[in-house]
């Protein structure tokens, strides 16, 4: 069940498959384009070795949106899985959303379920953004998966066919986002588990998989400046209908 | 209140010549649309500046002079132009620059007005879903300018010109809820050097209030070898169908209207220029 911010400001959805997702009400945005992001973090029981460091990486992350010029057109869900999936926030302004929301977030026991995490997150960016579109917003999209582990418990989604079917469906579509970059990162040094994330997103047709490789300080702070530099220049797209590349 | 403001080029332009501004703020909301002369350099430039001068004048009068006092128009021209003149002196540039209409809405406690120089339209939408269009065109295609309040011998010119010559008109258009013609009405005023008072009211049945430049007279379909100049009855409504009156709601509708009239082959020759207060 989605935590909602404020029943007041949040509008709640249910998509294709039954994922709920919130989102800051449609009519209460001021902007005339958006950049939807959704930050996908794992929290089986691995990562509690390092979830502090991953809660300030992510409030890094947030801190550095809200500098960037485009930060009054993105739109940040941040979601959580284990054996299930947690929305931490729904898609709210960045200006809305207070770095001390991030403070003990990652609760790391349980499984992966990470072919639902994933459906999820497609299907909320799908939902919400054909809502945006129907309000004549401009609106394209990036979603981050962070994992250190392999699909193990997802009780909806039983095979990547089916995500592969979710971004071909939101690419096919013209009443929703514009664009859809996914993005898949690896975390940790098990050649075998990089060798599995990448098969996966050849499979589901992600866009691009990052091997972050092991949890260092290093690397997260590397990983945290490559998502915000890649919601920034997503976001520079949909302003400026520039068609900056992301860099890897 | 909400207000937005938008303006693109048109298809014959290199440059947008248009420029709009709307501001809300405490106890007044006001709109400013300014289209430069396509033939006078450095126009874009002077309509942006004219619109910035403009809202200066309107904050130096605010708590000064009532919207509604018969002095307010006057007073804001001689203002305006002492401004002018000033900027003109600090730029050292010809007055040439600021050959740009000016079109000014105010909205202050239950009283709005409409006022300016130069063509273009004010459209008033109504609680019963009534649409008014106030045409305003100048003889020849020449409105007056503030610019020539700047220069007497370029007054002289346009006096010698145009005034003795023309007039202004101004064709009220009324549609109903289904954008169908209602009654139509025109009326004509000596062509005047002077900014003119366009409408003013109470606001109590208004919903929304825009003023467009004449680019909205400018559509044309691109299939059609004549590129003969579509009705603007047939664009007005579709401008004023805002899903949302929320922050960009103006910017949002044009842009989307902007892609319709492109999968349809429709372009407008001349910059478009549309600024919004919703009540």
């Amino acid at each position: 069940m989605p935590s909602l911010m404020g029943k007041n400001v949040t509008e709640t959805h249910q998509t294709l498959h039954g994922f709920n997702f919130s989102g800051a009400k449609i009519d209460s945005l001021g902007a005339s384009k958006y950049t939807i992001v959704t930050i996908v973090q794992d929290t089986s029981t691995s990562v509690g070795n390092y979830s502090k460091q991953m809660e300030e990486t992510l409030k890094k992350i947030l801190e550095a949106c809200k500098k960037s010029p485009y930060s009054e057109n993105i739109l940040l869900r941040l979601v959580t899985f284990n054996s299930k999936l947690k929305e931490i926030h729904g898609f709210r302004e960045l200006n809305t959303i207070k770095a001390s929301e991030y403070d003990k977030i990652l609760r790391c026991q349980g499984m992966t379920a990470l072919y639902d995490s994933i459906l999820d997150s497609l299907e909320a960016m799908e939902s919400y953004g054909k809502r945006l579109v129907s309000f004549e917003y401009e609106c394209n999209g990036i979603l981050f998966i962070i994992t250190d582990g392999v699909e193990n418990d997802s009780t909806i989604t039983k095979s990547p066919s089916e995500i592969k079917d979710a971004i071909n469906r939101i690419k096919a579509s013209e009443e929703s986002i514009e664009s859809l970059i996914s993005i898949l990162i690896g975390i940790g040094k098990d050649k075998n588990l990089m060798k599995y994330l990448e098969d996966l997103k050849n499979e589901a047709e992600l866009n691009h998989f990052l091997d972050m490789g092991d949890v260092t300080s290093d690397n997260l702070a590397k990983m945290g400046e490559f998502i915000t530099s890649s919601i920034s220049s997503t976001s520079k797209n949909i302003v400026t209908g520039s068609s900056s590349q992301l860099q890897f | 209140m909400e207000t937005d403001s938008y303006y693109e080029i048109g298809s014959s332009h290199k440059i947008c010549q248009d420029y709009c501004i709307s501001i809300q703020e405490d106890k007044i909301a006001y709109a400013i649309l300014s289209d430069g002369c396509s033939s006078s350099k450095d126009s874009a430039i002077g309509a942006c500046l004219l619109s910035i001068l403009a809202k200066s004048v309107i904050l130096h009068l605010k708590d000064r002079i009532a919207i509604d006092s018969s002095s307010y128009i006057s007073n804001f021209s001689n203002i305006l132009i002492s401004k002018l003149l000033d900027l003109q002196n600090s730029l050292n540039v010809s007055s040439n620059v600021f050959d740009a209409t000016l079109l000014i809405s105010i909205i202050e406690k239950d009283y709005f007005m409409c006022f300016g120089w130069g063509d273009g339209f004010f459209i008033s939408k109504y609680y019963n879903d009534h649409t008014i269009i106030k045409d305003i065109s100048y003889y020849d295609d020449a409105p007056y300018y503030p610019s020539y309040d700047m220069d007497s011998s370029r007054r002289l010119s346009y006096q010698s010109t145009y005034v003795e010559k023309g007039f202004i008109t101004r064709a009220s258009t009324c549609l109903d809820k289904d954008g169908n013609y209602s009654f139509s009405n025109c009326t004509q005023i000596n062509n005047c050097m002077s900014p003119i008072l366009i409408a003013n009211d109470n606001i109590r049945d208004i919903k929304s209030i825009t003023l467009c430049s004449d680019g909205l007279k400018t559509y044309y379909n691109d299939d059609d070898k004549e590129k003969k100049k579509l009705n603007e009855s047939f664009i007005i409504p579709k401008i004023l169908a805002y899903k949302s009156t929320k922050g960009e709601f103006v910017t949002r509708r044009m842009l989307r209207l902007k892609k319709e009239m492109q999968e349809a082959n429709i372009s407008h020759s001349d910059d478009i220029s549309c600024t919004t207060i919703i009540l």
